[in-house]
């Protein structure tokens, strides 16, 4: 869907975004991390044609950018990082506006609105004017203006900065339902717990250079091949049948057991792990719970960075 | 219901036209239009009070107040109308949609100063009801109207113009300014060329209000240009749509 070919931006001296070569494909919600200044925001723009690359190119959907700006853009939707809205208008207004500079049918133009307010869930404040909304619900008519005429692609330029907890999970529901719409979503943000709920990639960008990029799943595979994965059980009952069991099993060592929960390292795969757990049980260990504990997005940023997280 | 089809214009009717607002403009016109000539007939004498002079001030006066209204607010809108865009970055959202450049253009030229348009047009039929009072010919009420219409598109292009090359507000203000500064100093030079010659300069065609002036007293302001004695108001009109266009084109 969207596909970047040794892209890179240069300022004068400063090298912004530094060949970069990635490819999103279609459906996914792809978090661009990286801390301020690693050129996330650049290359957002150049995808959206806000601005012209020093060399490479961008293609959305199979056009190239540079060189068919008006259909490549009819494809996208941008969000800035910071941006206003009109204040002056009211909600239905704001959107009006927007769907008819996209040049939407005009016979089409109401109904769109109202849909994108239904999905944006702002129908109470319909009628209400822009300068009396929350900041959160600025940032859901910014989405909405950004999707009003109904492109493939979603480019928002951390779309949760300055958000409080509810405006955000407002903000990651809505992502999610975009998504679920067969929108490719780009998110950059250097708030990474608001990516991992739902990036299905990653991207990790730092001093312009894109490190690592691919599915969270595979990267994360990739950045734990040779650890220890760690299994975290819960049972009732004493521990002393799960540390006889851990010991015969040579795992007692690093385990880290407590009254009723504990943890210990595993080396294997799926296999050997769910035999492990059907042996466990077998012992007499009334397991409560089993789980692998995964790293998150933040760490696994912090493995593939040089640490520069936020 | 008139169809607007630009939606930058449609943008500005909505937010600057809220009925409410617009009451007020209007009132606010007429009410000021009233006190005006309540004015010039406390400060009339009986002699004046009876005759055409009292009509004839009063016309005079109150298209003078709303000319300079019109003017003054439509140039503070459009020299802020492109850089408080850029400032508040909702600059960038033009750039991803398919307005284009001229109905962006358009849409702020027209758009970014209607109320000052409304305060005018509410003025219109004061205008023409105190100009037959005061017996001046129809056409003469109506084609000053005009003039001062086509002059305030004139400058408001040439702050549009400003405002997109202003990198933030107070530069626009201050182009805004020059503006206003250059035109005191046509005016100025045309009261004074006014006076002792019967064809002036053609730089006094920028401004139209002495031509105005004596078109209402039944005289015809001549400028030179190349050699030849052309009635000013005619250059005015040229001045001001050869600016409209380039400013638009540009």
């Amino acid at each position: 869907m969207i596909r970047f070919e040794n892209l890179s931006k240069e300022y004068d001296e400063v090298v912004a975004v530094c060949d970069v070569s990635i490819e999103i494909p279609e459906g996914e919600i792809y978090g661009l991390i990286g801390p301020n200044g690693a050129g996330k925001t650049t290359l957002l723009r150049m995808c959206c044609g806000l601005l012209p690359p020093t060399s490479g190119r961008v293609l959305v959907n199979g056009i190239e950018v540079q060189h068919d700006l008006e259909a490549a853009q009819s494809q996208v939707g941008y969000l800035a990082d910071f941006f206003s809205v009109y204040e002056d208008l009211k909600v239905w207004e704001y959107l009006d506006y927007f769907a008819r500079a996209y040049k939407l049918d005009s016979t089409a133009v109401p109904a769109r609105v109202n849909e994108v307010i239904a999905e944006i869930g702002l129908e109470v404040k319909r009628d209400s004017m822009v300068k009396g909304l929350s900041r959160g619900m600025k940032q859901r008519l910014g989405i909405g203006r950004a999707v009003i005429h109904r492109p493939k692609v979603l480019l928002l330029d951390e779309p949760a900065s300055g958000l409080d907890p509810k405006a955000r999970f407002e903000l990651r529901q809505l992502l999610k339902h975009l998504r679920d719409q067969g929108a490719t979503i780009v998110v950059s943000s250097h708030i990474l717990p608001d990516l991992e709920d739902f990036s299905t990639s990653i991207g990790v960008m730092e001093r312009g250079v894109m490190l690592r990029s691919g599915r969270v799943k595979q990267l994360r595979e990739e950045v734990e091949a040779g650890d220890a994965r760690t299994i975290q059980i819960q049972w009732v009952g004493p521990v002393k049948p799960i540390a006889e069991f851990l010991s015969v099993h040579g795992l007692l060592q690093r385990a880290l057991l407590e009254e009723h929960e504990g943890a210990f390292p595993f080396h294997g795969d799926d296999e050997t792990l769910s035999q492990l757990l059907s042996e466990m049980m077998s012992a007499g260990v009334r397991l409560t719970g089993f789980h692998e504990v995964r790293q998150s997005v933040e760490e696994l940023y912090l493995k593939l960075s040089h640490g520069q997280v936020m | 219901m008139v169809k607007v089809s630009n939606p930058e214009l449609l943008r500005y009717a909505r937010s600057e036209l809220r009925s409410s607002r617009a009451a007020i403009i209007m009132l606010g016109t007429l009410v000021g239009a009233l006190l005006m000539a309540l004015l010039i007939l406390v400060n009339s004498d009986a002699r004046q009070l009876e005759g055409l002079a009292c009509w004839r001030n009063i016309h005079l006066a109150i298209f003078l107040a709303t000319s300079m209204i019109l003017v003054l607010w439509s140039l503070l809108n459009c020299s802020q109308a492109v850089v408080v865009e850029r400032t508040h970055r909702t600059f960038d959202f033009w750039r991803t949609t398919r307005l284009s450049a001229l109905t962006l253009a358009v849409g702020k030229l027209f758009g970014a100063p209607l109320p000052a348009w409304l305060q005018f047009a509410t003025a219109v039929p004061v205008l023409v009801f105190t100009g037959v009072m005061a017996e001046y010919r129809l056409a003469v009420v109506i084609g000053s109207i005009i003039v001062v219409a086509l002059f305030n598109v004139a400058l408001s292009a040439i702050a549009l113009c400003g405002s997109m090359r202003a990198p933030d507000a107070r530069r626009a203000n201050v182009f805004m300014l020059l503006i206003l500064v250059m035109l005191f100093a046509v005016h100025n030079n045309m009261l004074h060329a006014g006076d002792h010659e019967t064809v002036v300069s053609a730089w006094t065609a920028l401004s139209p209000s002495l031509a105005i002036s004596m078109w209402h007293e039944g005289a015809v302001l001549r400028v030179a240009i190349f050699g030849y004695a052309v009635p000013s108001l005619i250059v005015t009109r040229v001045q001001c749509l050869a600016g409209i266009a380039w400013c638009l084109v540009a």
